[in-house]
């Protein structure tokens, strides 16, 4: 069931009682789009380990895709960004593709990026919009095309349509011991109205959730770089509250190596070092502030791995790293989530004085203008329709590779999933690891307790999630099959 | 000593006409609250309107089943003359004269069947008025369910009675709490789906003294101003009845059943093929399995999309949409009806109809309770109750209506006033029982053919919440005032 509930109308000299239920469900809706307002958005993923094309570990193919994904198209939009970082290793630019099929190049070319030369710096590109309908899910693909190095190192860090707005604000009333009427009531009830569906204008779209990457587990002194500072993630996060922390989470299984760790990088300076671990699962649930980073902003991010002694085992085993969660939070002071006014209540109760009735539907109509404010003031979140990478890819594994990643949404927060690709499964409930061969595979073989087949995905599909059972807000799920893109709505 | 006459009409065509006091052998009737009398103010209660007359022979030719009549009393004493409406139920002759049995518009109204589009979170009556829109067909049509039903029976509102001379009933609303996410009207019984409607939401639906079809709710009843009393000088005879055991509780559980809008998709797929002559029509009536709010069209919603519509020559090639044929589209929530019509030289077959539209579908239901105590009630599951605050509203207001038993009062001889109806309020006194003009509603009037006397049955509605109690949506009021919020 919606958690947003459609509103009442009302109307003058119809004898209509000022009904607790319909004011309650008015100011349950506003707590709604308040709460709302604050949204922890997953990070835009771009690379991952050294076996998808990362930084320091490419492909020297040519020309050779480093990201593909997807983004829906929202009307009204006019542009379609593309922003990275890095520069050229050697004659190599940027070439972004877009409506385009599986086969890499099949798409229109929309934006050639020159890459920055000699230090690495901020890019980007843009494409003026055609031909694209509301709703439309845009396959979009980057290339490098021209020689380049293994050691290259090119980290995209947003695309998206822009800008989304929504024009009709009716503002918010004023209320009066002589102005609660319907014209002042229905005024705030399509204030909520239109703060929910400006809301709704933007999609959730979920990262790559890693399960069971391949780390570093040679001691450092095999001299195998690999196994020091080891690419694990590349990606980014917006910086879209002044108390808006990075969370990390997820747990890392070392079977063989006797010490590791690892470090995160924000925007290229290290940020984070984490304890030496040793054999064993390793949760880890870390949070990191962005305190300096400028509002509005993304920043990148990296994490990196390194085995700090290998131990004796024979033969050694990769370290597995499931990295579910990398998001943006509140820190510990959490979100700013307003004050409503007390629940109104009816003749069982008792009664309530005109002026609480009146100040209390002023709280909610303050409420609202806040929570429309809060949105006119972060276009980076909410004037963008961002898009979501589908799987990673070095070569033809492509079975291993979407296993070691799927779109995963951590923490259930819409009502409605929007699906598109061929033969999605969405999976959620206990996750149970693959049973490992004696030479040690089948990580990827691991499976949740419950799944469900989306019928029409191929074409898109709206899943109403309440109908999972057990998939309730809050839980994690992942979609399996060959996912092109996916969306929470809040509804 | 007050004299009586009366009137008796049937409406054969679009008009009234009256029988002709000298063809009138005999009348009588009566009018009750009678749809749920285990309380007597209960939420979804209806009246049983009858009348019977005896005519002439004559009379028989201008007779009919369920024909409009109504009978007009006047009375010396009460110079407002008041009318029963209705509908002929039953007719009998013999060799010298006819008779007929009438009930109320409830009878025709529950004949007519009706499907109506979707109505999404609408009141489920609205407050009638002069001003009001009653008529679906304007453009600002945002009327209540039951003020569709009851004007797509042939009824007009009440307050506009002026400017529909000939309407075959009036209906007067007041403005219902209750607002269902989806309602709709699907072919069923009309009236008992206005009762289902009534009773979700607090209401009752009756047809008074004057034969105004009423959508009241209950809550008014404490509330209406009562300028008219009933004292022991108008009665004969007066008993009082307390029945604990009648519809009474002090916790009361309701049930809800969601419903949820659900996307653009096939909602029907009919594979019949149906053969058009040049010049002839085909229709083709489409019950969803599930209602629809919307209905996937082009061209402001009068046509289907092209691929809607799969038609062939009978050599087998394909004609477009807009060439060969043309079509006409009546959508309700229920029901879509496609006439195709050929505009070609040549037969062609209708291979397939297949439409797209965005149907509602029940989900998981759930329930909430009010109030405490021994007696506990399950109130009777409804479809309008579609989310848990309305639910709780309705156990609330159950719960506070039905928390006493309610005594109901027989009062018998009185004189007949042809004002009086059923739902009003009157103020009771009874000095042996110590009551002095106790707020009561009529719940049902019988009087004879002459008009002369009548007896009334009377429900206390003195412990009822009263409107003046509440804040009402448009009035102004103190910053001190302190007053209920509704439910």
């Amino acid at each position: 069931m919606a958690a947003f509930d459609t509103l009442p109308t009302f109307y003058d000299s119809a004898g209509q009682f000022l009904s607790k239920t319909d004011l309650n469900l008015i100011r349950a809706n506003v707590g709604l789009v308040d709460r709302w307002t604050y949204r922890a958005e997953a990070a835009f993923d771009s690379s991952a380990g050294v076996d998808t094309n990362t930084p320091g570990y490419y492909n020297t193919a040519t020309p050779m895709r480093i990201w593909w994904g997807a983004a829906r198209f929202v009307a009204g939009c006019t542009t379609l960004t593309v922003e990275g970082f890095g520069k050229q290793s050697s004659a190599e630019n940027i070439k972004v593709y877009v409506n385009g099929t599986d086969v890499s190049g099949s798409g229109t070319l929309a934006i050639t990026i020159t890459l920055p030369t000699g230090t690495p710096a901020a890019f980007s590109g843009t494409w003026t919009v055609s031909g694209l309908t509301d709703g439309q899910v845009v396959p979009i693909e980057v290339r490098i095309e021209g020689a380049h190095l293994g050691s290259a190192s090119y980290e995209i860090t947003d695309i998206y349509f822009s800008s989304v707005t929504k024009s009709g604000w009716p503002g918010v009333p004023t209320f009066s011991a002589s102005s609660v009427n319907a014209a002042n009531l229905n005024q705030l009830c399509a204030a909520t109205q239109w703060v929910y569906d400006r809301m709704r204008l933007i999609p959730m779209t979920p990262r790559l959730g890693l399960f069971y990457n391949l780390g570093p587990f040679k001691d450092p002194a095999s001299g195998d770089p690999q196994h020091t500072d080891r690419p694990i993630y590349y990606g980014s996060i917006g910086k879209y509250y002044s108390n808006q922390i990075l969370r990390l989470g997820g747990s890392i299984t070392s079977v063989t190596t006797t010490q590791w760790n690892f470090k995160v990088y924000l925007n290229g300076s290290l940020a984070y070092t984490s304890s030496t671990f040793g054999i064993g699962t390793q949760a880890i649930y870390v949070p990191l502030a962005l305190t300096s980073y400028t509002l509005g902003a993304r920043v990148r991010i990296a994490i990196t791995a390194s085995a700090l002694a290998g131990g004796t085992a024979d033969p050694l085993r990769f370290t597995r790293w499931s990295i579910g969660i990398v998001r943006g939070e509140p820190d510990a002071s959490g979100w700013g989530y307003a004050s409503l006014p007390a629940a109104f209540v009816g003749p069982a109760t008792g009664t309530t004085t005109w002026s609480t009735v009146v100040s209390n539907l002023n709280s909610l109509a303050t409420i609202v203008g806040n929570a429309k404010s809060r949105i006119d003031g972060r276009p980076e979140l909410w004037g963008r329709s961002r898009a979501m990478r589908r799987y990673y890819n070095r070569d033809d594994s492509h079975d291993i590779q979407q296993a070691r990643a799927r779109p995963y949404f951590p923490r259930r927060a819409g009502a409605e999933l929007f699906v598109q690709g061929a033969g999605v499964e969405l999976d959620w409930g206990v996750i149970s690891p693959g049973t490992l061969d004696a030479e040690g595979n089948g990580w990827e073989k691991y499976s949740f307790g419950a799944k469900q087949s989306v019928s029409d995905s191929a074409t898109g599909q709206l899943i109403y999630l309440d109908d999972l059972k057990g998939l309730d807000m809050g839980s994690a799920y992942a979609a399996f099959g060959n996912p092109l893109y996916l969306a929470e709505y809040i509804a | 000593m007050s004299t009586a006459s009366y009137t008796i009409e049937i409406k054969p065509g679009g008009s009234w006409t009256a029988i002709a006091s000298g063809s009138v052998l005999e009348a009588a009737g009566d009018w009750e609250i009678s749809g749920n009398r285990n309380n007597a103010v209960s939420f979804g209660d209806d009246t049983d309107a009858t009348f019977s007359a005896r005519f002439v022979y004559s009379v028989w030719a201008s007779l009919s089943h369920l024909l409009p009549i109504r009978y007009t009393t006047f009375n010396s004493g009460d110079t407002t003359a008041k009318t029963f409406t209705g509908v002929v139920e039953t007719m009998h002759r013999t060799l010298d004269d006819c008779d007929i049995k009438a009930a109320g518009m409830k009878v025709l109204i529950a004949a007519t069947k009706i499907y109506s589009p979707m109505f999404v979170r609408r009141p489920v009556a609205t407050r009638t008025a002069a001003g009001s829109v009653e008529d679906p067909t304007n453009g600002a049509y945002a009327a209540g369910l039951i003020n569709y039903a009851l004007w797509t029976c042939g009824g007009r509102p009440f307050e506009q009675a002026g400017s529909y001379p000939s309407a075959t009933f009036y209906y007067s609303c007041d403005h219902a709490i209750l607002s269902p996410d989806y309602s709709w009207l699907a072919g069923e019984d009309t009236w008992s789906e206005c009762l289902k409607l009534a009773q979700a939401a607090g209401g009752q639906m009756y047809q008074d003294g004057a034969g105004v079809v009423r959508y009241k709710q209950v809550v008014g009843y404490a509330g209406a101003s009562a300028t008219d009393s009933i004292g022991m000088s108008d009665y004969t005879s007066i008993e009082e009845t307390t029945d604990p055991e009648v519809l009474r509780g002090n916790k009361w559980t309701c049930q809800y059943t969601p419903r949820r809008r659900l996307g653009t998709q096939q909602i029907a797929d009919d594979t019949t093929p149906r053969t058009v002559e040049p010049g002839e029509s085909v229709t083709i009536v489409i019950e969803p399995q599930n209602p629809i709010v919307s209905l996937e069209t082009q061209s402001g919603g009068t046509q289907l999309r092209p691929e809607a519509l799969v038609i062939a020559s009978q050599d087998g090639s394909r004609i477009a949409q807009g060439t060969g044929y043309t079509h006409t589209l009546s959508i309700t929530a229920a029901r879509v009806t496609v006439v195709i019509t050929n505009a070609g030289s040549r037969a062609f077959v209708v291979w397939r109809v297949l439409l797209r539209g965005d149907p509602v579908v029940a989900t998981e239901a759930g329930s909430a309770s009010s109030g405490s105590g021994a007696i506990e009630r399950q109130i009777q599951p409804s479809v309008y109750i579609q989310r848990r605050a309305d639910a709780e509203r309705l156990a609330e207001m159950y719960a506070t209506f039905y928390a006493n038993a309610r005594a109901n009062v027989s009062v018998r001889g009185c004189v007949h006033k042809p004002s009086r109806y059923v739902g009003q309020t009157v103020l009771l006194s009874c000095g042996p029982w110590s009551m002095v003009s106790v707020p009561h509603v009529i719940l049902k009037i019988s009087h004879g053919d002459t008009g002369i006397t009548a007896d009334y049955e009377l429900a206390y509605v003195g412990d009822l919440p009263n409107p003046a109690q509440f804040y009402i949506v448009g009035s102004a009021y103190s910053a001190g005032d302190s007053k209920y919020l509704g439910w």
